[in-house]
């Protein structure tokens, strides 16, 4: 590899390291699996360098890439998600949630969010993750991810309220 | 459906960004730095062997070229035996009646002379091929900080 593309190769490193690490940590839930598949990422970025045409932003490009690794290696390791009702689905609210959560202090809300995100689905999680967390738009998602932009927007509406309403059934839970 | 809108209250919005971005272990950009140092030295060995392979065959085809024009062009050898060359494609043929024909020859093993000139020949060939590849790693070697 050139000088220049090994510098672009660091840069690159330095500021995607902890996103992409973080992002993949909390799709597949595992420390060393995490590792392991960020370190696949970017010895497919650092061989395809050379090919990115810039026909794409750099960042999404990222992504893209470590969606369809994250997502590969769920697929061979599926686990069981929570199974909601869709008229449960329609009927919830975030207000609903948002007074509920308002009593608990902030590390509370981070570990009831991490607990809610271990029912989703992989696939369902690592579509959040994008929207919320790394604040993609839903027309990078749909880059990033190869679906449609009117998918995206259904699939996002789904998760979020599934995610409410596991949120939801934490609170009654815990009132019981 | 759902688009991110500021002025909407979006409790999930305001949990996510709670969240913390986890860090990689220390020595993360080691182990990558490694396998990336392992990939780049299996590449740098296959094309190698691919130059190598390359090298080989070329100079086989450079000696044969070489010891076919030396017996098409003497056709006093005498026949110690003989062989048949394939037909050539018949627009070729004409195309090149004046330069080429094809040889109906009988050929003989050469003489001393001749077939040290051939050795000779090949012999330059080989090691002026062997000379470039040697040189290409050097040059290659030097700019990769190897």
């Amino acid at each position: 590899m050139e000088k220049s593309s090994e510098t672009f190769f660091t840069e690159l490193l330095d500021r995607y390291e902890r996103p992409v690490f973080s992002l993949i940590l909390k799709i597949v839930r595992n420390r060393e699996d995490a590792e392991e598949l960020s370190q696949d990422v970017f010895m497919k970025i650092y061989r395809s360098l050379d090919k990115f045409r810039g026909e794409s932003n750099i960042s999404t490009w990222i992504y893209r890439i470590a969606w369809n690794t994250a997502i590969s290696f769920t697929r061979v390791s599926k686990h069981e998600s929570a199974d909601i009702d869709d008229s449960i689905i329609e009927n919830v609210s975030d207000s609903d949630v948002e007074s509920e959560m308002e009593r608990l202090d902030s590390e509370e809300r981070l570990s009831r969010l991490d607990k809610a995100m271990e029912q989703l689905q992989a696939d369902e999680r690592a579509l959040i993750l994008l929207f919320y967390m790394e604040e993609k738009t839903v027309a990078e998602v749909a880059t990033i991810t190869g679906l449609t932009v009117s998918n995206v927007k259904v699939k996002i509406f789904r998760i979020r309220q599934k995610l409410l309403v596991i949120l939801q059934k934490m609170e009654d839970k815990e009132y019981v | 459906m759902y688009e991110q809108q500021d002025n909407n209250k979006d409790v999930l919005k305001d949990l996510f960004r709670l969240m913390p971005e986890e860090k990689p272990s220390p020595s993360f950009r080691m182990q990558l730095m490694k396998k990336i140092a392992a990939e780049e030295e299996r590449s740098r060995v296959v094309a190698e062997r691919w130059n190598l392979a390359f090298l080989i065959i070329f100079s086989s085809l450079i000696v044969a070229l070489a010891v076919y024009f030396f017996l098409s062009l003497n056709p006093d050898w005498k026949a110690g035996f003989s062989f048949a060359l394939p037909d050539f494609n018949p627009i070729l043929q004409n195309s090149f009646a004046g330069i080429f024909h094809k040889p109906n020859m009988s050929a003989s093993i050469p003489d001393l002379h001749v077939g040290s000139s051939i050795f000779f020949i090949g012999a330059l060939v080989v090691v002026l091929l062997g000379g470039d590849y040697w040189m290409r790693r050097r040059y290659a070697r030097r700019h990769s900080g190897k």
